[in-house]
């Protein structure tokens, strides 16, 4: 079944140096990627940050097909996007009438520029979460924040929140698909006929998810007071992560690409 | 029914690294009003196997027939033959979601398409015939009933649509002792009223008493098939793939190692005592 193929959020078990990288690196790094998309204001930038992404594809030893399957239900918002784009932006020449709708050069470029802009920023921090582990990211946000904490802002809590949010997604997922089985079992069929009907026939499918999230997270919450969790106070790790000097290569590499970007968008080539 | 499971072999996260194969070229048949038990030890396949006979996920290789149909047949023929399979899940509990009891158990029946009277009909036997009573539960919500009464109310929904095999993935895990006997009675009188059933459990007592036929996984392959006797009368090789013998049973094979061997094996307690009381010699003063 589709649901399973969701893999928002997953991690993949890998030796590579992407995943050999401390997380605080990789969250710092996909926060300064996602800026470089939103600087890119021309194809050939766009271009750079393509090649940036491939490159740390490959290095993260994450097979391509494993990435883009989990991917796939975002295509939906893509193509919506797409189509939006290209039908209400004004400017060039016009391609084609349709009723009260001009489709024009200006708006087809203004499309694929979105769609090929949203596609890196969803590749690019799926990256993140596909090489890091929960336990790594929750670590790695938590000392990000932490500066904060003296602010008050609750770092350790807002860490752990994020973490466990991530770490339900597949067994939200899972739950999904065993649920879902379960009504097919009994004869139900879903995403078939109108579109009330097809609310209607989720019904059986999200009151047990969730039903069962608020289970979950019940005994998740028995269990880690059961272990004595009582917040962040005074909590140490067991094995404390520290920057090297492949966190160093790492930034240097990172800077240079933005740069670059930003050298690419102002020069007369864009 | 007469269902036919031919060279099934199913992978996970097919062509990733972390692909797993839960079953390799798995053969056998269920005959009609069969009463077969499925066990191995925990990750043999079970499970898996179980949701490609009831036309859930389709196997990668190989073939599920239902009186001659296929179920993974993209035809109106394919459909009928998955409704008349039934499957109740572990923990059948998680999937009730109906306002009241009834409109839950109506589910599967109106999704066959019948009237709102049959429907209703056929929720008041099956309600009856899990334990509850229909006057007093139909009309509250299933998440006000407890825990073992939830599992009934699903089991009831899987009943109501009257499945000419049904499924049973350890439906007896978790309840109390009076619960599990129930749960062994219902299916010992759906199968005496015709109904198949194939019952997966790790409980090897239950499947001594219930059931006739037992196929045995092991590591995604049929290991062994055979009555109950033929089976557990192969206590060394079970023991190898992680499972036990029915208590009588290990009972007497601990007997034979303290050099008191006996004739065949013992599935109950009855059948226990009267292989001991035969080897002593001495006739049981009731008769046994
Ligand atoms: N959804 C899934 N994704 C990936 N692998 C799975 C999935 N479900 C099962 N597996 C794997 O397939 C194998 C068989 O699993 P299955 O659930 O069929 O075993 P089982 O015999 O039912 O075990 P148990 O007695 O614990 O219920 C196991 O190795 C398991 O890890
Ligand atoms: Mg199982």
């Amino acid at each position: 079944m589709a649901v399973r193929d969701i893999t928002i959020g997953q991690y993949f078990p890998a030796d590579s140096p992407l995943h050999r990288l401390d997380a605080r690196t990789k969250i710092l790094g996909t926060v300064l990627y996602i800026v470089s998309l939103f600087c890119a204001h021309s194809f050939s930038a766009l271009a750079a940050a393509a090649v940036m992404f491939a490159v740390c594809a490959a290095l993260s030893r994450v097979p391509f097909g494993f990435m883009s399957r989990g991917l796939r239900p975002v295509l939906v918002i893509i193509a919506f996007t797409m189509v939006l784009n290209a039908a209400f932006t004004a400017g060039g020449a016009v391609l084609v009438t349709l009723g009260p709708v001009r489709i024009t050069s200006g708006g087809v470029r203004r499309a694929v520029f979105m769609a090929v802009r949203l596609v890196l920023m969803i590749f690019g921090s799926s990256l993140l979460t596909l090489t890091t582990k929960p336990l790594a990211l929750t670590d790695g946000l938590e000392k990000l924040f932490s500066p904060f904490s003296k602010l008050g802002l609750p770092a350790h809590e807002l860490a752990m929140m994020m973490g466990i949010a991530l770490r339900f997604i597949p067994t939200l997922m899972e739950e999904t698909d065993k649920i879902m089985k379960a009504q097919t079992a009994r004869g139900a069929s879903f995403g078939t006929g109108g579109p009330i009907s097809r609310a209607k026939s989720l019904l059986p499918l999200l009151v047990p998810l969730f039903v069962s999230a608020f289970r979950i997270a019940s005994d998740l919450a028995m269990a880690m007071e059961s272990r004595c969790y009582r917040g962040g106070e005074g909590r140490t790790r067991m094995n404390a992560a520290s920057l090297g000097r492949r966190d160093l290569a790492a930034a240097v590499i990172l800077a240079a690409y933005m740069a670059v970007v930003l050298m690419i968008n102002g020069s007369p080539l864009a | 029914m007469l269902v036919e499971v031919r060279n099934v072999t199913y992978t996970y996260n097919e062509g990733l690294p972390f692909e797993t194969t839960a079953l390799e070229d798995v053969s056998f048949s269920l005959r009609p009003g069969c009463f077969s038990a499925l066990i191995g030890h925990t990750g043999s396949g079970k499970s898996t196997l179980l949701q490609i006979l009831c036309g859930l996920i389709e196997p990668g290789a190989g073939s599920v027939l239902a009186d001659g149909t296929d179920l993974y047949e993209k035809t109106g023929a394919a459909l009928a033959a998955r409704r008349r399979i039934g499957m109740v899940f572990q923990y059948p509990e998680h999937q009730l979601f109906g306002e009241t009891v009834l409109a839950d158990v109506c589910f599967g029946p109106k999704n066959l398409g019948l009237s709102d009277d049959e429907c209703r009909e056929r929720a008041f036997e099956s309600l009856r015939l899990v334990g509850l009573d229909p006057d007093e539960k139909a009309g509250i919500s299933p998440f006000s009933l407890s825990g073992g009464e939830r599992r009934r109310a699903a089991i009831a929904g899987v009943l109501a649509m009257r499945p000419e095999l049904l499924i049973l993935d350890e439906p007896a895990a978790g309840l109390d002792p009076k619960g599990c006997g129930e749960m062994s009675a219902l299916m010992r009188s759906l199968n005496e009223e015709g109904t198949g059933i194939l019952l997966v459990s790790h409980d090897m007592d239950e499947v001594a008493a219930l059931a006739k036929q037992v196929l045995v996984l092991n590591g995604g392959r049929v290991a062994m098939e055979g009555t109950c006797e033929e089976v557990f009368s192969r206590g060394g090789e079970l023991a190898r793939m992680g499972l036990s013998l029915p208590a009588p049973a290990a009972f007497m094979s601990a007997m034979a190692q303290r050099g008191y061997p006996t004739e065949g094996v013992a599935l109950t307690a009855r059948q226990a005592a009267r292989k001991l009381s035969a080897l002593f010699g001495k006739r049981g003063g009731n008769g046994v």
